[in-house]
């Protein structure tokens, strides 16, 4: 019984680490030298602007609508719910004043993408990035 | 010449056939409809509601990327009419270009700045209302023929937007109950927006010489030549007319606190002074949005000095401008938003309309009160 409740107590950690862990890493080509924080992403992600702090230009790239760093992404980085962000791309589009970053369908795509482009910017569940990527942010 | 043309129209084609691989389609639609609770037949209030499918819509936007910044925009949207079905219009059709790295320059039909729903006015699924505020968003026009600039900065700890637009308008105008054929011309629109963390300020100015032939309006007509007065006063003839609004709409968490006011000016014509606005609350919970808002409208009709004379039909030129004015309006509304999925909504809004005005152009007639209960559902999607 005893070793049954720890073997319970202990898969619930696990589980709750892996939960906890669920963190996103915001990546760039590695001769990228700007300065990113979270006021910087945000302005690039939700198309207020279309070049990095410093010049150079921006184009944010996206994880598929729905995947889990998306929702933490959006959550954590761009302090949204997912329906607020859905509303604030509504209005962006039907005003001509923008369009959501392209989605991109997997984690090593996007690395793939951004690891031969300087002027992409993305996001992929921590520590899946590689060589080919910087890290410029973690949330 | 002519080797110069077919370069330019092959150079086109090249540009058109990248786009076509290019091409975004996006989409929404309104269905709308409603019951009006109330024996007074309030005829202005019932033409702009619904107890057929008046405020229904379905708009299908492309837009093609041409590259360098470049991209051609077309929105096309068919509105419910209760006498033809669904009225198929261009809504939108303007090229855009990115200018540095925060800028934009359109050219061609575009969406007048004036309110700050202005821009996606159409798009239901934006906000909670089943339709803005009549007492604030009661203009009846909304595009231009033009150039716009859009410049987005941060300073002073904000992110500002900045929205200029010069072209001309022509189309409809309302005067009374009369939709009148009208022109705006010389149109200068400036829309400034201050967002700070969940606060966000708006501050629009428009202005332009307007246009409304006196032949377009049997009121208009009789009123102009018969009039002992300066009929350059009375007519609308190029006359000065401006647009001044202001908003706010802050969160603080779950609650939602909106507001908006502005003031509309023909100068030297027949065209009331309005003004009207809004102060509202939403409060969200889990999928659902309840909100309550407080809409007033108010006309300062023009008063001629000789206007009492009668034309001879029982109607005279103060008569004919009291009319005009539309009176006051107040409206409550209350309702309640659905959000289903991601990108669907079901909204219930009940909206009590109270309003103070002359119904014809009659100098004997006198203000009456008439009200409109309406409860209305609607269904909004976008894809």
């Amino acid at each position: 019984m005893k070793l049954l409740l720890s073997s319970i107590v202990l898969a619930s950690s696990l589980f709750l680490s892996a939960f906890a862990s669920a963190e996103v890493e915001v990546i760039v080509h590695p001769s990228n030298g700007a300065a990113l924080d979270q006021d910087a992403i945000q302005r690039i992600f939700l198309g207020k602007t279309r070049a990095f702090p410093g010049g150079g230009e921006a184009v944010a790239i996206s994880a598929k609508e729905g995947s889990p760093e998306e929702a933490e992404f959006t959550e954590k980085v761009l302090s949204k719910s997912p329906k607020q962000l859905k509303a604030y791309w509504a209005k962006m589009v039907f005003t001509g004043k923008g369009t959501p970053p392209r989605q991109i369908d997997s984690a090593a795509e996007m690395v793939k993408l951004i690891s031969a482009n300087p002027n992409l910017i993305g996001f992929i569940p921590a520590g899946t990035g590689g060589s080919g990527v910087k890290v410029v942010a973690k949330f | 010449m002519q080797k110069r043309i077919l370069l330019t129209l092959l150079a086109s084609l090249f540009a058109m056939s990248h786009a076509m691989a290019d091409v975004k389609l996006n989409g929404f639609a309104s269905i709308v409809t409603g019951i009006d609770f109330e024996e007074d037949e309030q005829v202005e209030y019932n033409d702009r509601t619904v107890d057929n499918l008046q405020e229904s819509k379905v708009a299908l936007q492309w837009a093609a990327d041409l590259g360098d910044g470049m991209r051609f925009v077309g929105q096309t949207m068919a509105r419910g009419d209760a006498a033809t079905g669904f009225q198929l219009n261009y809504d939108w059709a303007y090229f855009d270009f990115n200018i540095g790295n925060s800028s934009k320059l359109k050219f061609g039909r575009l969406r007048i700045p004036f309110y700050k729903y202005s821009d996606y006015l159409d798009v239901g699924y934006a906000y909670h209302w089943i339709t803005p505020p009549e007492s604030m968003y009661s203009l009846t026009f909304s595009n231009m023929d033009g150039i716009g600039f859009q410049q987005n900065f941060q300073a002073l700890g904000m992110d500002h937007a900045l929205n200029l637009a010069v072209g001309t308008y022509q189309g409809i105008l309302i005067l009374g109950e009369e939709e009148v054929q009208s022109s705006l011309e010389n149109l200068i629109a400036i829309n400034w927006t201050a967002t700070i963390g969940d606060h966000e300020f708006t501050a629009a100015y428009a202005q332009a010489d307007t246009y409304v032939p006196a032949t377009s309006t049997a009121g208009l007509a009789n009123a102009a030549p018969t009039s002992a007065d300066d009929g350059d006063k009375v007519l609308i003839n190029g006359d000065y007319g401006f647009f001044i609004g202001a908003g706010y709409k802050g969160s603080f968490g779950d609650l939602t606190v909106y507001s908006e006011y502005s003031i509309v000016e023909i100068k030297d014509s027949i065209f009331s002074d309005t003004s009207g606005g809004y102060i509202g609350v939403s409060y969200l919970v889990d999928d659902y949005t309840y909100h309550a808002t407080y809409g007033i409208r108010k006309a300062e009709e023009k008063e001629y000095t000789s206007g009492n004379v009668d034309f001879g039909n029982g109607t005279s030129l103060n008569s004919t401008a009291r009319f005009f004015g539309n009176g006051d309006s107040t409206t409550i509304t209350i309702g309640v938003r659905k959000d289903i999925g991601m990108s669907t909504a079901l909204k219930v809004d009940l909206d009590l309309y109270t309003e103070d005005r002359v119904q014809d152009a009659l100098a004997a007639s006198t203000s009456e009160e008439k009200k409109a209960t309406v409860l209305k559902f609607a269904v909004e999607t976008m894809f």
